[in-house]
């Protein structure tokens, strides 16, 4: 095995041991909404006053969302035997 | 006494009538499995099951985003136009519609497994065995406690607790259970192929004692139900390939959808959020997505339905990669058993004297052969009563003699077998060869015969003509493997020249004569050093080590349980031709997943310009509306209809498989892209439009 | 038109001609056959390989010959740099040019070392002599002979040989084909009239009295193998354009052979690899037609000129806004086709005069990459193409899909699948980011569609390692900088790992004979399933982009807006 491989494969398994656990803790879910927090107000900066708060803080649990479904796809895309 | 087949190979036990009527043979109840996949659709929405299908999760996370913009159409910023509420709840009902038909599909593969599972299942009852203990007392316990090794009585009557060897008795046991077949197969020690018997099967004269091969819940039913259940259905790599490349789609169309709002608000026609979930779950490979492991469940059905057992679904998946496949000559390219058909004598001896020779020579010989060569040596007028068979001596066939025959009383020795052998055994007693043997040899070798030389003593009376019956239609399947890049070996244990013969008249492409077991590992070797993929059957113990070589090996349920074991694939019904049928299997699971995916991948043209155009109104691109959709609102309902719709009016093919014909690769190419990627590209266009026509009647949007 | 449709068709024929040669000639360099060359460079390439400590006979595995790529353009990135910010005190710079923003430098050096030349600066107004020859021509050679190693290493590995050795292949591409070329070349612009010298601007008086200043430099060698080697980084800020690097006809024929002729032939360097000539002229004839294609309906386009300015004109007229009279409709069309399907990003006027589907055709070349594609690279990218097609058309016939015996499985899927994403990251993601504060980042000078376009474009070029651009972009600012540097590394460095071990994995596979039952993939049917593939996933991946762009544009265009 050349030693790119083994790299490769390094990265594999460090990768599915960190999402091995995709049901969600009550603690990520808090971490998620916490980030959330931080996010919301820069949305509703960039916006402008086009949108109310509240909005700003769903835009922001969606691009998250989203972020989360990118990497659920890359983690499938490396690890296709475990779907 | 009795005296062994004269061939190296023993005849295979061939089930009756056409294999059409025997497929089937266990009785499912189609009603109860739609109903149970009707529940279990649902059951299947449960986050933890949904994750494993990451094309129809992403649909079931647009589902509950899309549903909650159903009670809140502004959730995600204000969003102009009327009836939000009505169009996003349209929305979800149809993703959620499309995510339950996936499991749908899945359920109802799944379902017939489960159904067959039950079958298998009723006959595994817990029974009392009698247990032999080395002291020699007999004691009863519960079947699920015999382990491995335990011996055991069986008496007629009795359900065979476990898997077995039989070690003592003669007994027929009715193996209809597995096998369908409703004859009862006799089980004896010491041979290799009749001496294992099947748990769950009913021994139904006599008694016999067996040794148990397997602990409980790892036996033969068991493995099965396991199987056909889908319990441990691993990806095959294929699956695994294709999975790996619906994720890439369904990635980059995520990356598109997610960065569009950006770009759509640059350029003043903003965009709802739920038409973009919209946009992505018509984009992503949601038909294929959506079927694929019901077309995995469904092709091990099949083989399942073939009276197939199959270890795994990279044995079936195999099974369409084969280059090549290594035949054995008899039972699978001749009938079983060959037909003395001639003598023809030699050493100016007349037809009745070598007739009368042969009749002694085959007085103790029980095989089909031996029997034929009694019959036609009496049409030439030999009697048995010249010989007193009470006081006679059978010598037995063995591979190393290769050849038979009996001793009288008188000391006379009549012999026959192989012309070497026979010429062997002439001369250690003294006698003299004549060249019109070799001639005899010769003719019947050129004629696809195989030549039996007999003599009395050293004395030799001539050559037995025993004939090989072809099966009838072998040739023209061999020409269908052939187009199809399958090529075809056959081993024999006949000399060269008449292995020429028949490979000639049956029209395989290769053949490897005067084989023992032994050469079959070898010439599968070769051809896997060559980069080849193997398939083969064997039933005999010596024939296990190929079996494990081979890709794709294929035990017969009559074999031994070390063939059954070494192999991926057991027969049920111990018919070698089913190979053949397999190979056609294995090509059709792959060819549905390969149309299914380019149906899935070619629609997205159709949905691009179902949507984007009338997303984009805004942008003054609405002359790209070529279908002449109503509404923006109708256009992506329609859309999404037709991507949900289309995945129930699938199912049917993703269970029954793509249609294979025996076609070149290049052909099958043609004929598929024509159908699957011009027929998906164009075929959604009119059904789009005509969904769209009935939304814009209905009024829905 | 019909004169001038003539003229495309001449190059076209040219560039045919060219490519069995040429094709055979690389194939034979780096398949250690004898070549004409051997005599003149061998003495040359042995003692680069005794300074270098190289052992040319030491094939290289993937992981190896990735860290050496990585690592030659890691330290030629990092020195060039540093010659771009202290420029003001090295020699060679007669206008006393202070050195440029530490973020345009590294914007620069990134984009000379991936071979995209992209520029965020006009070169004679901002770049020393010193930073011109020793810097980015040095680049220009380096980075092209980077692609050609990789393309060649790539194909070694498709066809069942050992990768090979990225020093040597790298030396090679440079001493066999880079520079023999180049110096023959840049005498012929030479006697056609492109300057070479090492003084400083001259300065003249007008007819009208003024005074004015004619930027020079030692532009012939500059141009050459900025041509050559698929680089596009201009001497001049215009390019191309500029009559100093680009005289006449003639100069202008050359110039767009020049940039063909490597990635096309090197397509038939495969066939020579491969043994199979046949499949490589059908890949070619494959290329070649979309190439056709789109050069047709930009050509057309521009010759059909703009209706908001016909009308004015009250009659039909070729559109000349951004184009040299010299060259003309048909030779630009030509030439900005050419210059995005090559990755070289050369022009010889300005896109982002071009009619919108002008527009269209340019982006969609960078977004497929395979018309002609990079240096080497693009070559590549077609077979992972053809790997993909293999893969679907594959299992429409039943078997495990193969490519030259050779299984396609979940690695190559994977490594595919990496350089399939690696467009839609490196272009839609931060053209969303840009777009979504158009005021703050983007510095667009035409809102509206073709601002949209503009700002696509720039990433595009960049992911693609084009170098192009429709100009009129304030691209001069930090965040633009930093954001196409981002595009620029990933659409380099990612795909070619991904290619090398791809090419490893293929390399290490087992071959199966070919039967009946096996797909062929040297046939016609193969090769349009292969166009489709490419055509529709290229399509569905940026038609919302297009459709937004240039599409909307052509249509409110049509429309008199």
């Amino acid at each position: 095995m050349s030693r790119f491989q083994y790299i490769w494969q390094t990265f594999a398994e460090t990768f599915s041991e960190s999402t091995r656990r995709r049901h969600f803790s009550t603690l990520q879910i808090l971490l998620v909404m916490c980030l959330n927090l931080a996010l919301a107000p820069a949305v509703l900066a960039a916006t402008g006053a086009q949108i109310s708060r509240s909005q700003a803080y769903s835009i922001a649990a969606l691009g998250l969302l989203t972020f989360g479904l990118g990497a659920y796809l890359v983690f499938v895309i490396f690890q296709p035997e475990k779907f | 006494m009795k005296s062994q087949p004269n061939s190296t190979k023993k005849p295979f036990h061939l089930p009756t009538g056409p294999r059409e009527s025997r497929r089937h043979t266990r009785k499912m109840d189609s009603k109860g499995i739609y109903q149970r996949a009707l529940r279990s659709a649902f059951e299947k929405l449960h986050p933890k099951i949904a994750v494993k299908n990451p094309v129809m999760f992403l649909v079931w996370v647009g589902t509950i985003v899309t549903a909650m913009m159903t009670v809140n159409p502004h959730l995600f910023g204000p969003v102009a136009g009327e009836n939000l509420r009505l169009l996003n709840g349209f929305i979800a009902a149809i993703l959620l519609a499309t995510v339950w038909f996936a499991n749908f599909a899945e359920a109802v593969a799944e379902g017939r497994g489960k159904a067959q599972a039950d079958s298998l299942r009723s006959t595994k009852s817990d029974t009392l065995a009698r247990q032999l203990f080395p002291d020699g007392s007999i004691q009863e316990v519960k079947s699920t406690d015999l382990r491995r090794g335990d011996i055991i009585k069986i008496v007629v009557g009795d359900m065979i607790p476990a898997d077995g060897e039989v070690i003592q008795g003669v007994a027929s046991v009715d193996e209809s259970a597995i096998t369908g077949e409703s004859a009862p197969v006799l089980k004896e020690p010491g041979s290799d192929v009749a001496s294992s018997v099947t748990g769950g099967t009913r021994i139904i004269s006599d008694e016999l004692v067996i040794r148990v091969t397997a602990d409980p819940g790892k036996g033969f039913i068991d493995r099965m139900i396991a199987l056909v259940e889908g319990a441990d259905r691993a990806k095959t790599p294929n699956e695994i390939a294709l999975t790996v490349l619906l994720a890439v789609l369904s990635l980059v169309f995520l990356i598109v959808v997610a960065t569009l709002p950006a770009l759509a608000n640059y350029a003043n026609s903003p965009v709802s959020v739920a038409i973009l979930i919209a946009l992505l779950v018509a984009l992503i490979p949601t038909t294929i997505g959506g079927l694929l492991s019901a077309i995995g469940i469904a092709g091990m059905d099949r083989v399942a339905q073939f009276n197939v057992v199959a270890t795994s679904g990279r044995a079936v998946e195999a099974c369409g990669d084969v280059n090549t496949l290594v035949l054995d000559k008899t039972g699978t390219i001749t009938l079983g058993n060959r037909l003395a058909e001639e003598f023809i004598s030699v050493n100016n001896h007349s037809a009745e004297e070598i007739a009368r020779v042969s009749l002694a020579a085959s007085l103790f010989d029980e095989t089909p052969e031996g029997k034929s060569i009694v019959a036609l040596a009496r049409k030439y007028g030999a009697n048995d009563v010249d010989f007193d068979s009470s006081t006679a001596e059978g010598v037995e066939f063995s591979a190393r003699t290769r050849m038979s025959g009996t001793n009288l009383p008188d000391g006379s020795e009549f012999r026959k077998g192989a012309v070497e052998a026979i010429k062997g055994f002439v001369r250690s007693r003294g006698g003299k060869l004549t060249p019109d043997l070799d001639a005899a040899y010769e003719r019947v070798s050129k004629l696809g015969g195989t030549p039996l030389a007999v003599c009395q003593n050293n004395e030799v009376y001539g050559v037995i003509y025993l004939k090989d019956i072809i099966k009838t239609g072998i040739r023209e399947r061999f020409a269908q493997l052939r187009r199809m890049g399958v090529r075809t070996v056959m081993l024999t244990g006949d000399n060269w020249i008449t292995a020429e013969a028949i490979a000639d008249e049956a029209g395989v492409d290769d053949f490897i004569a005067e084989a023992t077991p032994e050469n079959k590992i070898e010439v599968i070797q070769k051809e896997q050093a060559a980069g080849k993929i193997v398939a083969m059957t064997g039933d005999g113990t010596n024939d296990a080590p190929a079996l494990a070589q081979a890709n794709v090996g294929l035990a017969m349920n009559s074999g031994t349980q070390a063939a059954k074991e070494a192999a991926n694939m057991v027969d049920l019904d111990s018919d070698p031709t089913k190979l053949i049928d397999l190979v056609t299997i294995g090509k059709q699971l792959l060819i549905t997943r390969g149309a299914l995916t380019t149906f899935s991948i070619a629609n997205d043209i159709a949905k691009y310009f179902a949507i984007i155009p009338t997303m984009f109104a805004a942008a003054g691109i609405g002359d790209l509306n070529i279908m002449g959709l109503i509404s923006p609102n109708s256009a992506v309902l329609a859309a999404l209809i037709y991507n949900a719709l289309i995945i129930p009016a699938l199912i049917p093919l993703a269970l029954k498989g793509v249609e294979f014909k025996p076609l070149t690769a290049n052909q099958l190419l043609q004929r598929n892209i024509l159908i699957y990627g011009v027929g998906g590209a164009i075929a959604p266009f009119a059904a789009i439009k005509a969904i769209d026509i009935l939304v814009g009647l209905l009024n829905l949007a | 038109m019909i004169a001038e449709l003539w003229q495309i068709g001449l190059t076209l024929g040219i560039l045919v001609a060219i490519v069995p040669v040429f094709g055979k000639y690389m194939a034979d360099v780096f398949l250690g056959q004898k070549t004409f060359l051997d005599p003149v460079v061998e003495p040359l390439e042995g003692l680069i390989y005794q300074l270098g400590g190289i052992r040319i006979r030491k094939s290289m595995t993937a992981g190896e010959y990735i860290r050496a790529v990585l690592f030659s353009n890691l330290v030629m990135g990092v020195f060039v740099y540093f010659i771009i910010i202290s420029q003001g005190n090295l020699p060679l710079n007669p206008t006393k040019l202070p050195a440029p923003s530490w973020d345009l430098a590294l914007h620069t050096a990134i984009s000379f070392v991936t071979n995209t030349d992209q520029q965020h600066y006009s070169g004679e107004t901002t770049l020393s002599y010193a930073s011109q020859m020793l810097g980015l021509g040095f680049l220009m050679f380096t980075s092209a002979a980077t692609g050609i190693a990789v393309a060649i290493a790539f194909i070694r590995g498709l066809t069942g040989k050992p990768l090979g050795n990225f020093w040597v292949d790298f030396t090679q591409s440079i001493t066999r084909i880079l520079l023999p070329i180049s110096i023959v070349g840049a005498i012929v612009l030479l006697i056609l009239g492109v300057p070479e010298t090492l003084a400083g601007p001259v300065q003249v008086t007008t007819l009208e009295g003024g005074g004015q200043f004619i930027a020079r430099g030692p532009v012939a060698h500059f141009e050459i193998i900025k041509q050559l080697g698929e680089n596009g980084g201009g001497f001049f800020g215009i390019n191309s354009a500029h009559p100093y690097e680009n005289p006449n006809a003639a100069s202008n024929l050359i110039e767009t052979l020049l940039m063909l002729c490597i990635p096309a032939a090197l397509i038939y360097t495969y066939g020579v690899f491969a043994g199979n000539t046949k499949q490589a002229w059908l890949l070619f004839g494959m290329v070649f037609i979309i190439y056709i294609g789109l050069i047709l309906l930009t050509a057309i386009a521009e010759y059909q000129g703009n209706p908001l300015v016909n009308s004015l004109l009250e009659g039909q007229q070729p559109n000349l806004e951004g184009k040299e009279v010299r060259f003309g409709w048909a030779q630009t069309a030509l030439w900005a086709v050419s210059t995005t399907g090559t990755m070289c990003g050369a022009v010889n006027g300005m896109h982002d005069s071009l009619m919108p589907v002008g527009i269209f055709a340019t982006l969609f070349n960078m977004f497929v990459q395979i018309i002609w594609g990079g240096q080497g690279t693009g070559t590549a990218y077609l077979f992972v193409n053809v790997i993909l097609a293999i893969f679907v058309t594959g299992l429409l016939v039943g078997r495990t899909p193969e490519f030259l015996g050779r299984k396609i499985e979940k690695q190559e899927i994977v490594l595919a699948s990496v350089v399939m994403l690696v467009h839609p990251i490196a272009i839609l993601i931060p053209s969303a980011i840009t777009l979504a504060f158009p005021a703050q980042l983007a510095g667009i000078s035409n809102p509206g569609f073709h601002g949209l376009s503009q700002v696509i474009y720039e990433y595009a070029s960049a992911a693609a390692n084009n170098g192009s651009g429709l100009e009129g972009l304030g691209d001069n600012t930090l965040w633009w900088n930093l954001s196409s540097s981002f595009s620029l590394l990933v659409g380099r460095y990612v795909p070619i790992v991904a290619l090398l071990l791809l090419a490893e994995g293929m390399l290490h596979k087992q071959t199966a004979s070919a039967s009946t039952g096996t797909l062929r993939t040297d046939t016609v049917l193969f090769t349009g399933v292969t166009a489709g593939v490419i055509l529709i996933l290229g399509a569905l991946t940026f038609f919302p982009v297009l459709a937004l762009g240039p599409i909307a544009e052509g249509f409110q265009i049509a429309k008199g807006g």
